[in-house]
């Protein structure tokens, strides 16, 4: 069993979800005040992901950060970090690819808030970011833990952009995914079955816990009745 | 009320967190006071030799080194890329002479050892390896070697020899509709292991005896019909002491005699 290749993982992960949730609140906030080109140019732009093959993306971020890059090669000299093969550079391709996992629940949390509501409160006198704070996420914390969750087993699982941005050195870029293929490649099928194994439980689990969470009663809903 | 549902928000949040927290916790292993390990690129024909060579260097000196194993030419666009490695043993002298070229490395680098390619089959297949192959091209024809796997010729320097040998056996048009390759040598190797293809072309060290990856019959390809598998060495840039040491005590006869007991010369 690969501990340090599963470390690396939750910690991606984590990194990642942490980072993508308050961003993706932000998004959902800043695109309701938009024009309607604005807005529906950026649902496409960060919808993308989704559909995009982990290849494409990983072709793009070699291609625009890797060291032969101006912006690569810049930020090299600045900070001595690489922007490619790097932990640096799997937990950027990780924050790209993980937009629309993070931000699309979110946004119908968002979306399912009745106007009337948002109306209410600033009749009651509540400022736009009281309503924020007061109705707005509390009514949508459902569709935040679902963002949060999907953005943590998705990296966890992902496979293809690591392996093309990160390649596959241990502690800095091997995850997971990555160490079950490397066992496979190199031979090793009992520890490539263990983490598969122990992968599986850990996604088995989170989808459990979230079930769990989400069906039970909204606490304004609970409050109602 | 405002207050309650503010509290209950946060109370999932911190529970949820704090469950994440815990897992991190719980993974960090116990960190001895040891030496950071050295970090090594190496192509995957060397999976085992290697093995072998870093725990010795391991039971000398108490430093440990993590290798990677993979197709030469992954690794060489990886390091041109920026990727960060301590040493890098490819399976020919091309890649590590281009890195120099690009003075990515600490001198021109050594060859440290030199590979022998075999043609596998499965004892399945139950084709026999004569001298000139009859009974293989009758194979190949008659649907019991229904793929052929070697490693990819652009990256991996042992699939380039497969081609170049299959090329001078006039296997070539034969073996084309049946070819099937890896991204490395590994991938290879997966592919008959797993009885996915009943033969191919892949390195000595992985079917000899202190290995054995694969058992069956092979037959080692003459030399004159590739190129020689030269495998040179080179020291990146930035590589520690401990990298140094290793680079050296690869060359040590003590180590010769590990090179050697897995088919290299």
């Amino acid at each position: 069993m690969d501990w340090q290749a599963l470390r690396l993982s939750v910690e991606l992960a984590l990194l990642t979800a942490l980072f993508l949730i308050p961003l993706g609140i932000f998004i959902t906030y800043w695109l309701q005040h938009q024009s309607r080109l604005v807005n529906q140019s950026f649902q496409v732009l960060f919808t993308l992901p989704l559909v995009l093959p982990p290849t494409v993306l990983g072709y793009y971020l070699l291609v625009g950060l890797g060291r032969g890059s101006w912006l690569g090669n810049y930020f090299y000299q600045l900070t001595h970090i690489s922007l490619v093969f790097s932990f640096t550079g799997i937990w950027l391709a990780s924050l790209l690819f993980n937009i629309p996992f993070a931000w699309l629940p979110i946004l119908r949390a968002f979306e399912s808030i009745p106007q009337d509501l948002k109306d209410a409160s600033k009749t009651c006198g509540l400022s736009t970011w009281q309503t924020l704070l007061k109705i707005e996420l509390p009514l949508a914390w459902k569709g935040i833990l679902t963002g949060l969750i999907m953005t943590f087993t998705h990296t966890l699982g992902e496979f293809g952009v690591v392996l093309m941005v990160g390649g596959n050195i241990p502690n800095e870029t091997r995850t997971i995914s990555i160490a079950i293929y490397d066992q496979m490649q190199t031979l090793q099928m009992d520890q490539a079955g263990a983490m598969a194994l122990m992968l599986l439980l850990v996604s088995f689990l989170t989808i459990l816990l979230t079930q769990f969470f989400l069906h039970r009663p909204n606490h304004i809903q609970r409050q109602v009745t | 009320m405002t207050s309650s549902v503010f509290r209950c928000f946060f109370r999932q949040i911190a529970c949820l967190t704090c469950f994440f927290m815990y897992i991190s916790l719980a993974l960090l292993p116990t960190y001895a006071a040891e030496m950071p390990p050295l970090r090594v690129a190496a192509a995957a024909n060397l999976n085992g030799a290697l093995n072998e060579l870093t725990a010795l260097f391991k039971e000398q000196t108490k430093q440990s080194v993590d290798v990677v194993f993979g197709a030469s030419g992954n690794f060489y666009q990886q390091i041109v890329q920026g990727a960060q490695f301590d040493l890098f043993l490819s399976a020919n002298e091309d890649f590590a002479d281009r890195l120099a070229n690009q003075g990515l490395t600490q001198g021109l680098g050594v060859v440290y050892a030199r590979g022998r390619l075999v043609l596998w089959v499965s004892p399945k297949s139950k084709v026999t390896l004569d001298q000139n192959f009859s009974d293989l091209k009758r194979a190949l024809q008659d649907g019991r070697i229904d793929k052929f796997a070697i490693a990819n010729p652009a990256l991996a320097p042992y699939g380039l020899a497969a081609t170049e040998s299959l090329k001078m056996y006039g296997l070539t048009e034969l073996v084309k509709p049946h070819l099937v390759m890896g991204s490395d040598v590994g991938q290879t190797m997966l592919f008959l292991k797993t009885q996915a293809a009943p033969a191919g072309m892949v390195p000595l060290s992985m079917v000899l005896p202190p290995n054995h990856q694969i058992i069956g019959p092979y037959t080692v390809i003459p030399e004159k019909l590739h190129t020689p598998i030269l495998q040179k060495m080179v020291l990146m840039k930035n590589a520690s002491q401990g990298a140094k040491n290793f680079y050296q005590f690869l060359q040590t006869e003590e180590a010769r005699k590990i090179w050697r007991k897995y088919g290299y010369e």
